[in-house]
């Protein structure tokens, strides 16, 4: 079955990449079957523990590589095919009619590479794997590829997941070396518990991952990918491609048994400032697609605060705490993938028909597109973790790993659950503003700019529904998803079966109080048609203070909305200001600038080409019109990663005289490079 | 569920619509009024009831809605509250955060309401309302955990149960029952006193900001730059408004009876512990009332002094817990 949907996916991406009409059906038939098989193949691994494997012969340097589906790797391809199936049908309706062939092939072979890199038991393998999913990634984000803001994202993307794959090649390599083996089970001897090596190796693998992952400060080129990609990229991105790092880190846990305190509680403090950041830019954000990219990343670093629990539940021999705090990370990886594409896909709708994301552009979507509204708030309840919805499950039980109480725990321990119980409370208030502020300001109010929107074909709509009916079903019984995480849950903490029902106990208590919550709303809504089943409803303008003429420009705006705090927390949050249509006193235009390049952004209007000549005075008659702008930039990315690369090019201006031009110099360097070997190597003999 | 703590429940809501009567009267005495009747929030809800809606012709059906989600959520998150010594009416591990996102379900859906009318003063009153809350809900949950750590439970039921034993685990009990009872007692656990105090300090905190009283904001006002939870349910009317008001009043009830839950002796027979806790909630609402009739409101922009004031103190219990821990 493994082999048969590997094969029907490429064999789909090859009719689609070949037939240009029927290219978006092959590929949601091929991702279909695709489901299909991997469903098939996931039973075995997750209900009765049986291991299936599959081996494949290369040449020398591989040798047989193993694929393996354990119930770690099963977990994880349940959730991506998912997200895969409802994404190729949401792909298909949102594509526009032009030629976009390529766009589902590649669409299909990330599938297969996303297959091939959850299965792949051989570390050589997965590093190849991971790395080709990357490019496939890229060329899916370059859809639309004439734009310079697209182009600069694929490229930032490239390189920063490279460099992220640097710091997972020194430890595989020290591995290789030390065992002569290239497979993930031969490193259990010198992984498993506390020696010389294991600590820096640790140390390594979770710079890789939590860099590939995009923990805060290596965000920034998952949140630009994010923000270009078209939406249903970003959503199989968010939801599949950005947790392939953490399954990578969760297989090594299943590899070691303990690991060293301090590496535990750094994660810790890594995900609680991620978390934290990202929530905080996430509301400041003027864009639909910003706000969800950085709750995205806010959503791994949850996703980390429970891995760290289960770390450190395992250094101190708690097994409750590692129980909950994997059972509440896989929770979160399968509810966070449905809700941020629920989310992006929502966006998409948005998008598509109105031609922007922009908040400040939008208002009143509720009334002509209530679909896309009514899925666009299941998912902000759920990313905002509030009953009854999916979100709720998985925060609830990284939250019961932050407060369960452990006879006889250190007072470390016991301070820096509770500051993250804390700090996680402050995420989702922080979420609950950038969410209402995101659903408040699209979709209720009045229209803001004028643009005709209606609702999209029912092919995007319906993925979307079926994503939210998700949500909401897993919130009220969680009891599928529980049973999918069981047996990955004890893999990872290598605790018994009965501690875990234990564990997932309260998960069936909060279903019932859900469901009551649900029984209360559904009273309170029969109350009130009683009564009001007899009387008029009238309808009037809105009431403002006696004020009568109410318009559209006097809502309250997205940036207001969130203005107080923002004032509050103002160094965490870099402010920049942009001007755009500048005019000449003459009134003929003289220079557009382009708001769309990131440096002009934080320039202010004086360091305009053009304006710098005009006085004082002209800004304060008609003669210059400015739209002057003020935003909030991305400290991180542009105070310290832009420091960097600026760091980096100087360096690197400092060779760039041997770049002359000329071939013949070329040639002399190649000559001088062969006779500095020759010498050596005549040295050497002698 | 029993009938006992079925009846418990529908007390406390009772007893919601009375605090609020209550504070009402606290404060119409302090200026030399006699004041409405105790019942007459009850009357006002019966009479919005009776009424027929108008709605804002911008409105969608979140503003149809969102009322009756917001009431839902703060009636399930009263389910886990226990109520005077009593056991609640759910009560499961972790239920607490269960309580807190309930309470944050039900922000959420009073704010939207107010963006959807597409005025300007509905924004003003849901910016606040989500600051403010964001900005107390931290010092919320450093009480909730500290106090779970405290007592080695982890729901409000088990917490409180221990809490209020005599000669259960830690020996918090003695020290908090004895707060009321032995005073001199009480002094000599000092370090388990402090706890209970600095808890019912941010509890009472948080009341005033979840519910919008003075100091953090005047509900009694109309003008527009002092409303927070006014400004929430400008265009709104009828049942719907009813519904609103009911939210804003269980959401106060809810709170207090954290804090007697931390009072009231579980070695009473349960009338008493009734009749106790009824007694208790009165000096509530006549606290609120007079922290009403003293206080003027602040001024916005030190509101979050006030708030982080609350956070510094949860702090405060954190640190006696992690010093009682290395002992």
């Amino acid at each position: 079955m493994y082999v048969v949907s590997i094969a029907v996916l490429i064999i789909g991406g090859l009719i689609a990449a070949i037939s240009g009409k029927a290219a978006g059906v092959a590929s949601v038939l091929a991702v279909a079957v695709a489901l299909a098989c991997n469903l098939f193949i996931s039973v075995p691994p997750i209900f009765y523990n049986d291991v299936p494997s599959y081996v494949l012969y290369l040449q020398y340097p591989m040798g047989t590589v193993n694929f393996e589906i354990d119930s770690l790797s099963a977990f994880f391809l349940i959730t991506a095919s998912f997200i895969f199936f409802v994404t190729s049908i949401y792909l298909y309706g949102c594509m526009p009619k032009e030629n976009r062939k390529f766009h589902f092939a590649f669409f299909d072979f990330l599938f297969v590479l996303v297959i091939l890199v959850l299965t792949v038991k051989n570390s050589i393998g997965f590093l190849i794997t991971l790395e080709l999913v990357t490019l496939l990634t890229v060329f899916l984000i370059l859809y639309d590829h004439k734009s310079q803001r697209v182009q600069k994202s694929a490229v930032y993307y490239l390189i920063a997941m490279h460099v992220g794959t640097v710091f997972l090649i020194i430890p595989i390599i020290i591995l290789i070396n030390a065992t002569g083996n290239m497979d993930f089970s031969a490193y259990k001897d010198l992984l498993a518990s506390a020696s010389e090596i294991q600590t820096p190796l640790l140390c390594l693998f979770l710079l890789g991952f939590i860099f590939k992952a995009g923990f805060v400060p290596f965000h920034t080129a998952n949140t630009s990918a994010l923000s270009q990609a078209q939406p249903a990229i970003s959503a199989i991105i968010s939801a599949v491609v950005i947790q392939i790092p953490i399954y990578g880190l969760l297989r090594i846990i299943t590899l070691t048994d303990s690991t060293p305190l301090f590496i535990a509680y750094t994660f810790l403090l890594f995900s609680v400032i991620t978390a934290l950041y990202a929530v905080t830019n996430a509301l400041t954000q003027k864009d639909l697609k910003q706000i969800l990219s950085y709750s995205t990343v806010a959503n791994i670093g949850i996703t980390g605060v429970g891995i760290s629990v289960g770390l450190l539940g395992k250094a101190y021999g708690k097994p409750l705490l590692t129980l909950l705090g994997f059972t509440g990370v896989l929770f979160h990886i399968f509810n966070s993938a449905v809700f941020m594409a629920t989310a992006f896909f929502a966006c998409g709708s948005v998008h598509l028909s109105t031609g922007t994301s922009k908040l400040a552009e939008l208002g009143g979507l509720i009334k002509t597109m209530p679909v896309t509204a009514v899925c666009f708030l299941t998912a902000s309840l759920s990313i905002c973790a509030l009953p009854p919805f999916n979100g709720f499950i998985s925060e609830f039980f990284i939250y019961l790993s932050l407060v369960t109480t452990e006879t006889s725990s250190s007072g470390a321990l016991i301070t820096s659950r509770v500051i993250a119980a804390a700090a996680l409370a402050s995420v989702g208030a922080l979420s609950l503003i950038a969410y209402v502020r995101a659903f408040g300001i699209i979709f209720t109010g009045v229209q803001r700019c004028q643009f005709t929107a209606n609702e999209n074909p029912r092919s995007m709509l319906i993925p979307m529904a079926l994503l939210s009916a998700v949500c909401l079903i897993v919130g009220i019984f969680p009891l599928p998803v529980a049973a999918l995480i069981k047996t990955p849950a004890m893999l990872l903490s290598g605790v018994s079966g009965f501690a875990l029902n234990d564990a997932l106990m309260p998960a069936f208590s909060v279903s019932k109080a859900s469901f009551i919550f649900l029984l209360f709303i559904f009273a309170i809504l029969g109350l009130k048609h009683i009564l009001l089943k007899k009387r008029t409803t009238v309808t009037a303008k809105t009431w403002n203070c006696g004020y009568e003429n109410v318009s559209s420009r006097m809502q309250y705006t997205a940036s207001s909305l969130t203005a107080p705090l923002i004032n509050l927390i103002q160094p965490i949050v870099a402010k920049g200001e942009s001007a755009e249509g500048v005019f000449s006193p003459k009134g003929d235009e003289i220079d557009q600038i382009d708001v769309e390049d990131t440096d002009a952004r934080l320039s202010t209007i004086i360091q305009i080409p053009g304006v710098s000549q005009l006085s004082r005075k002209d800004y304060f008659f008609p003669q210059v019109q400015v739209h002057h702008q003020t935003e909030h930039l991305d400290f991180v990315e542009h105070y310290v990663v832009g420091n960097i690369l600026k760091a980096f090019k100087r360096f690197y201006n400092l060779f760039a005289w041997i770049q002359t031009g000329y071939i013949g110099h070329y040639l002399f360097y190649m000559l001088i490079t062969l006779l500095v070997f020759l010498i050596i190597s005549v040295w050497r003999l002698l | 569920m029993t009938a006992e703590t079925l009846f418990r429940y529908l007390l406390m809501l009772v007893l919601a619509v009375f605090m609020a009567g209550m504070i009402v009267k606290v404060k119409a005495m302090w200026a030399g009024r006699y004041g409405a009747p105790l019942f007459q929030p009850f009357f006002e809800i019966i009479r919005l009831f009776r009424k027929s809606q108008v709605i804002s012709e911008t409105s969608s059906m979140v503003s149809t809605l969102g009322p009756t989600l917001a009431l839902a959520s703060v009636l399930a998150a009263a389910m886990v509250v226990p109520v005077g010594g009593g056991a609640a009416i759910m009560s499961f591990k972790g239920d607490f955060i269960f309580f807190v996102y309930a309470l944050a379900a039900a922000r959420f859906f009073s704010v939207i309401i107010a963006l959807d009318t597409g005025g300007s003063i509905g924004g003003m009153g849901a910016s606040r309302v989500v600051t403010f809350s964001a900005l107390i809900e931290p010092a919320f949950f450093i009480i909730i955990a500290s106090l779970a750590q405290l007592t080695g439970k982890n729901s409000f039921t088990d917490i409180y149960a221990v809490i209020l034993m005599p000669d259960t685990a830690n020996g918090m009990a003695t020290a908090l029952t004895g707060t009321f009872v032995n005073l001199a007692q009480a002094w000599s656990h000092s370090e388990l006193l402090i706890p209970a105090v600095c808890g019912n300090i941010v509890l009472m905190m948080f009341i005033l900001t979840e519910a919008g009283r003075l100091p953090v904001c005047d509900p009694a006002t109309l003008s527009e730059p002092a409303m927070i939870h006014g400004a929430l349910t400008f265009n709104v009317s009828g049942p719907d408004l009813a519904i609103m008001n009911l939210t804003s009043i269980i959401k106060i009830s809810l709170l207090s009876t954290l804090i007697t839950g931390i009072i009231v002796p579980a070695w009473v027979s349960p009338v008493t512990s009734l009749f106790l806790y009824i007694f208790l909630m009165s000096g509530i609402a006549v606290t609120i009332g007079l922290i009403e009739s003293l206080f003027a409101r602040l001024r916005l922009s030190y509101v979050p002094q006030f708030l982080f004031g609350a956070t510094g103190i949860a702090i405060i219990v954190l640190a006696v817990l992690v010093l009682g821990v290395k002992k």
